[in-house]
């Protein structure tokens, strides 16, 4: 190749990876020129962290006849309301860091059983949504607690950019409030309950009508999905046609869950859809499906403000606030300690290599970007190993070809013998972690172990196309080297004389 | 240095099946004991917590509770706790999450001390202390990610199988079983609390082993082809392949457990004062996941492979040998 072409080349690909280093890395303040930006978020800070980083919302859920020492000081401290404060003394008893209704005491055992099987109906309905870490607990028999992982970015969460917390956190408070529903499927003729009344109950028999609930999306477009039973259909049908022509809304006791259809009309097939965002969908689906499964919650719950929505409280991350910023250095650490190797030990042509550590860095931050990867402890170290796996592969090829020049062959010749020799010792080695990334991602569907998948099926595809990427760029850059040998840090043999 | 991998199969196999065996025993002791297999942490575990809620008017920041939770609990002899803070609308929220088995004379005794100090500020600000039995449940998610983790066990099964041999197949197979189970025994074993992320490392040490499994088998194949027209004895193969990709596995293994270090590192700094029950887990699981797999792929896995080879061997032996009896007793 020619120099010229080379250097253009090479020139080309510095600039780009500048660039992009630059938007991936640099968070800036107040762009000029960008039309009214406060601030420019880094794609570093806007990847989606786990709760090891950015900390769990979580909620005290209180059933009725219990409340918080908090609630119950309150009143009984507020020296202006006596009336109240003998009520309360009257009313509840203390157990352990709550007081409770001396009237669900009568049958404290049988209380607390229904607690504690609440808690398992809840703690399965929180694993179908595929949260990295979530917990259930309940907590002196008397109350759950219920832990979610906030998964905010960076950026999010040191308040770069509050909108996105918000929302956030908004999603996660819908997810504890409607999974946290108590009661049986209801399908009535009002918004509010009080004024409205039933159309298809608990009467009816209505929940075994379905056959079951689930998320449903396809092009970017999610709904709930109830698919009814054959007898069902019929059923709906008969009742819809033949009773109502007002808007229906669906209900779980006595909370509408804001979904509504028209009666008065058949249906046309089993399929009953509602068009809603994938997370409000999956909450819905899964709150559905797990009562039409039969599985009740015996209480009603609420948090201590008593709100229809679950206020969560966000807290920060056990690891402490540095934890991101913890985790960055470690990566950086590890980026700088890969390039100053490849460059002592191969010269310039650890140059190539650092700059194919760069590509495999900035692909990961991108990927993670775009496909919203959550990263936690473990994907990190997953990704590391991917670093390491695109670093070995290199260096592998690296010294065939050492070998090969020892063996007195030219470079070029060394370079294509080393490649063909490596080639199916590294092809296997991707092949088989390819397969078993892509195994635990598709299997694991959700959780931790997903994005650990996830992320090593990413690292094992870009380990294998930089490795080939490498080869054209260590072409490209030696022809811009006099001595190609010295480029790549090999010693040339002596010929002998004799 | 030459190991000789292959003639300390039974010394491997002990000090495996005597990890193991320990344990998986102790586990079902604890489970039986303290409530649990493992040593759950985070969001599986039973623990204590003191929670301290507080009003802004009474309570300026969130340091200056803190301060008073953090003189309590050294005065009362609680040194060991997870610490997490939370903005609610009035104020804000401390909790400090202790390990089940801490005293509970000890707790009450800092209760009492915090609600104390908490009452000179005003009446609004509280304190208490609740027991807390997380519902190990999930099993959505923990069904899945065995199924997952045993899948891509069976895959790497299979692509062994297709481009080295069946001998080596069953190798691959037995290694990444006993490095799962090494990894979940010695878990076990340490009492380190384990949480979600235990399935996940569960998955980095499948990881890493079939990384560290390649280099073994691509060395043998090499090693096998490169061999001049001699037959060479199985068991040496392994050793020179094994000794041959030490540096590869030690390499692997050890950058792992590295980025673990340097990662525990970063948080020791980060995290002030030093949570260990926090810390300690992830890395820890960490660098067991690369200990396990080295120790199962770099020593076992050689001395191993011409076993399940000459069993392998006999079996196909013993197949063909079949049809040929049945044949002479059909003459006879």
């Amino acid at each position: 190749m020619g120099k010229v072409k080379s250097a253009i080349i090479t020139a080309l690909l510095l600039a780009a990876i500048l660039i992009l280093t630059l938007f991936a890395t640099v968070s800036l303040p107040e762009l000029p020129g960008s039309n009214g930006v406060d601030r420019y978020n880094s794609f570093i800070s806007s990847i989606r962290l786990g709760s090891d980083f950015t900390g769990e919302a979580y909620a005290v859920l209180y059933p009725a006849g219990v409340i918080s020492v908090a609630d119950y000081n309150a009143v009984v401290r507020d020296e202006e309301n006596e009336d109240s404060k003998a009520e309360y003394e009257q009313k509840y008893e203390r157990r352990g860091g709550v007081y409770v209704d001396k009237d669900k005491l009568t049958d404290e055992a049988a209380f607390k059983a229904s607690v504690q099987s609440d808690a398992e109906i809840l703690s399965d309905r929180f694993s179908e949504k595929g949260y990295t870490s979530y917990s259930v607990a309940v907590q002196d028999g008397f109350t759950i607690k219920v832990s979610v992982p906030t998964n905010f970015s960076y950026a999010a969460y040191k308040g770069y950019n509050s909108g996105a917390k918000s929302v956030d956190l908004t999603t996660l408070s819908h997810a504890v409030s409607y999974l946290t529903l108590s009661g049986s499927l209801d399908l009535r003729d009002g918004e509010d309950y009080k004024t409205s009344k039933t159309v298809i109950g608990i009467n009816d028999n209505f929940e075994s009508w379905f056959a079951h609930a689930s998320l449903y999306g396809i092009g970017g477009t999610y709904a709930v999905h109830l698919e009814l039973t054959d007898e069902g259909f019929e059923k709906f049908n008969q009742k819809l046609t033949g009773d109502t022509s007002t808007t229906l809304y669906i209900y779980v006791g006595e909370n509408n869950c804001s979904l509504q259809f028209s009666g008065g009309t058949a249906l046309e097939g089993k399929d009953l859809m509602f068009q809603l965002s994938r997370d409000y969908s999956q909450d819905y689906a899964i709150l559905f499906d797990s009562v039409i499964r039969g599985n009740h919650l015996a209480n009603i719950y609420s948090d201590e403000t008593q709100s229809t929505a679950v206020t969560l409280i966000s807290a920060s991350p056990v690891f402490g606030d540095g934890a991101a910023i913890a985790l960055g250095v470690t990566v950086l650490i590890i980026i700088v300690a890969a390039i100053v190797c490849s460059i002592i030990k191969y010269r310039l042509l650890g140059v190539v290599n650092s700059l194919m550590v760069l590509i495999f860095a900035l692909t990961l931050i991108t990927s993670a970007l775009l496909l919203n990867i959550q990263i936690t402890v473990a994907g990190a170290l997953c990704a590391a190993l991917g670093l390491a796996l695109m670093c070995f592969t290199n260096f592998r090829v690296f010294e065939a070809v050492r070998k090969e020049t020892k063996a007195g062959r030219t470079l070029n010749a060394s370079v294509k013998v080393g490649y063909k020799k490596t080639l199916f010792g590294i092809l296997d080695l991707h092949l088989i972690l390819l397969g078993i990334s892509l195994i635990l991602t598709l299997v694991a569907g959700s959780g931790e172990l997903f994005c650990c998948g996830f992320i090593t099926f990413i690292s094992v595809v870009a380990s294998y196309v930089i490795y080939w990427f490498t080869r054209f760029m260590w072409y490209v850059m030696s022809s811009l080297a006099r001595d190609k040998y010295a480029f790549c840090g090999y010693a040339r043999e002596e010929e002998d004389d004799d | 240095m030459t190991i000789k991998y292959s003639k300390k199969i039974h010394l491997f196999t002990i000090i495996s099946v005597a990890l193991i065996v320990l344990g998986f025993a102790l586990g079902t002791v604890f489970h039986f004991l303290s409530g649990n297999f493992f040593n759950y942490g985070g969001e599986y575990s039973s623990y204590k917590e003191v929670v301290v809620t507080y009003e802004i008017v009474e309570f300026k920041t969130e340091e200056e509770v803190k301060n008073i939770c953090v003189k309590a609990f050294g005065d009362s002899g609680i040194s060991n706790y997870a610490y997490t803070y939370g903005k609610t609308s009035l104020g804000g929220e401390l909790t400090f999450r202790i390990n089940d088995t801490a005293d509970q004379t000890k707790i009450d005794g800092a209760v009492n001390a915090i609600e104390t100090e908490l009452r000179k500020g005003g009446d609004f600000s509280s304190v208490t202390s609740r027991d807390t039995k997380a519902v190990i449940g999930g099993e959505h998610v923990l069904v899945f990610a065995s199924i997952a983790l045993a899948t891509a066990v069976a895959f790497s099964f299979i692509y062994t199988a297709i481009r080295f041999k069946f001998a080596a197949a069953f190798t691959a197979i037995i290694i990444h079983l006993h490095n799962l189970c090494l990894y979940a025994a010695i878990l076990a074993l340490c009492r380190v609390p384990v949480t979600s992320a235990a399935m996940a490392f569960g998955a980095l040490v499948a990881i890493i082993t079939a990384i560290c499994l390649t280099f073994i088998f691509s060395g043998i194949r090499g090693n096998l082809k490169a061999d001049d027209g001699k037959k060479p004895a199985i068991a040496d193969m392994c050793d020179t392949s094994a000794n041959g990709v030490f540096a590869y596995n030690v390499c692997v293994t050890a950058f792992v457990a590295i980025v673990a270090i340097i990662a525990f590192a970063a948080l020791a700094i980060s995290v002030i004062p030093l949570s260990p029950i926090a810390i300690i887990s992830p890395v820890f699981s960490g660098i067991l996941a690369a200990a396990v797999a080295f120790y199962g792929c770099q020593f076992y896995a050689p001395a191993l492979f011409p076993a399940t080879d000459k069993a392998w061997t006999a079996v196909k032996t013993s197949v063909k040998k079949k049809p040929a009896s049945s044949g002479k007793a059909k003459n006879a």
